[in-house]
């Protein structure tokens, strides 16, 4: 009850913010970009819907998503802090853990949008460009897994946004870490990242990589609740300074 | 000027200098990485590989790193709802000359530190022929009217809008048009302003495929190119100070 209440409450908030309109527009641009690139370059990308894919999601997956994610976290949290809302946020007839799903919660639904749209880019895109073949039986997997990785780069971000009560620093950390994972990711270590998880659900560079999705649910289960406890300590310990 | 000393103080405990190392260590970790694979005979177009290298990094970093700069001068007026109490005490327009004069000097710091930093690691590899310090100031100072060009956008978009996430997107997806940019055609490109970095580059590389060899050589930019910078300042500049003066705090 008192999780949907605070649901509810975030919904309000959002009622009239345009910031979901940033992740409808702007997954556009790689989307289109990658379809001009994958059509400029077909000698070498000559595996249709696969070589489509990486161009629409490799950039897209390392630097543009996690950076996306992490300003709508750091949003969520703005919200609180300017003109003292911290204040009725906490003193809300709700338990903190409420609180913070109904903040999760939102961050996901938001990244699991936004995979789908990839997927709806990726298909208008990949017709725009005449590809004749049937569509991969496996891009409802890589999008679902995509979705389930991105849950560890919210919970993180939600962590670090609290933190610091500045809007830019945690996006601005949340886009280091999607680049330090192309890194690791070249080293093998990606599954060990949690800002990896995302890109390696989704293939992002090589939609024939084979995913252990038992690993990668269980990294994304443990960097989840690690950051989520994390963030709840931070929430019930800290005073409130909404300044 | 003591609005300008009065926006470096308000921005002394704002970690600056993180960003900066931030910015630095990604491009030598992008240079660093590539340099590793090259051997001797390639390093005799050592300068141009680099400032080829460092104009392509920089059309994704330094569109983030002056979003982020503007925003952290920014957000705190806004946070603190100073802008009211400011406004009492000076005028709008000599408050967005201060903080468009900070920016010149902290951009101007940066890309000197970043020129410098990198001049010392091609001396370091034994980059081929003499140190080419014409090259190396040109260079150092289109990555600066670049940057001032993004600055005076990114400075007018914090300003006009509370919430920094509009100021940040706005960054974040110049960033990654920049990138993208580079696979543009020439003309294409100078619609975007955060294409500006690639479209001026003091070198470029072609590529034989018959030889399988990468040859580097240096670039001059165009005028039209450069006009059409100052233009895009002008614009950004005339745009952003006229909806902040007009800005109901």
């Amino acid at each position: 009850m008192a999780l949907i209440r605070s649901l509810r409450a975030e919904l309000l908030k959002g009622r009239r913010a345009p910031v979901w309109l940033a992740f409808v527009v702007l997954p556009l641009i790689p989307a289109f970009l990658g379809t001009a690139n994958y059509l400029a370059n077909q000698a070498v990308l000559d595996d249709d819907w696969y070589s489509l894919w990486t161009q629409h999601t490799l950039f897209a997956a390392f630097f543009f998503l996690p950076a996306l994610i992490s300003v709508y976290c750091a949003w969520e949290w703005w919200l609180e802090a300017s003109d003292h809302n911290f204040n009725s946020f906490m003193t809300a007839p709700v338990p903190c853990w409420a609180l913070y799903l109904g903040k999760l919660i939102p961050a996901i639904c938001v990244s699991v949008l936004t995979q789908g749209l990839i997927g709806v880019y990726f298909i208008i895109g990949g017709k725009l460009a005449g590809i004749s073949d049937a569509l991969p039986p496996a891009l409802f997997e890589w999008l679902a897994c995509g979705a389930l990785g991105s849950t560890a780069i919210c919970a993180v971000q939600l962590f670090l946004s609290l933190l610091m009560r500045s809007f830019v620093i945690p996006v601005v950390l949340g886009l280091f870490g999607g680049i330090a994972g192309l890194l690791l990711t070249t080293q093998g270590l990606g599954i060990y990242w949690p800002y990896t998880l995302m890109a390696l659900g989704m293939r992002a560079n090589n939609p024939k990589l084979v995913v252990d999705t038992g690993q990668l649910a269980l990294m994304t289960a443990v960097y989840t609740v690690i950051f989520a406890a994390l963030t709840l300590r931070l929430l019930t310990h800290r005073d409130v300074q909404s300044e | 000027m003591k609005g300008l000393r009065l926006e470096f103080y308000k921005c002394r405990r704002r970690k600056i200098f993180l960003l900066y190392v931030g910015v630095l260590i990604f491009q030598f970790l992008w240079v660093g990485m590539s340099l590793k694979d090259m051997d001797a005979t390639e390093l005799v177009s050592g300068w141009q590989w680099l400032l080829y290298t460092l104009s392509l990094t920089d059309c994704f970093i330094l569109p983030l790193a002056v979003a982020t700069l503007a925003s952290r001068n920014v957000e705190i007026e806004h946070k603190g709802g100073t802008l009211k109490l400011l406004e009492t005490l000076t005028t709008p327009k000599k408050l967005y000359r201060a903080k468009l004069l900070w920016g010149a000097v902290m951009l101007a710091v940066l890309v000197l530190v970043r020129s410098g930093a990198f001049i010392v690691l091609g001396y370091w590899e034994n980059f081929g022929g003499a140190m080419p310090w014409q090259m190396l100031g040109r260079f150092t100072l289109i990555s600066w009217l670049v940057s001032m060009m993004l600055y005076l956008l990114q400075l007018g978009l914090s300003l006009r809008y509370a919430n920094q996430a509009i100021a940040i997107i706005v960054g974040i997806a110049g960033g990654f048009l920049g990138l993208m940019s580079l696979f543009f055609p020439g003309t294409l490109r100078l619609l975007l302003p955060w294409s500006y970095y690639g479209a001026l580059a003091s070198s470029g590389m072609s590529w034989d495929a018959a030889t399988s060899t990468v040859n580097y050589f240096w670039l001059s930019p165009n005028t039209r190119d450069l006009v059409l910078l100052f233009a895009w300042m002008l614009v950004f500049y005339v745009v952003g100070r006229t909806l902040f003066v007009r800005k109901e705090v």
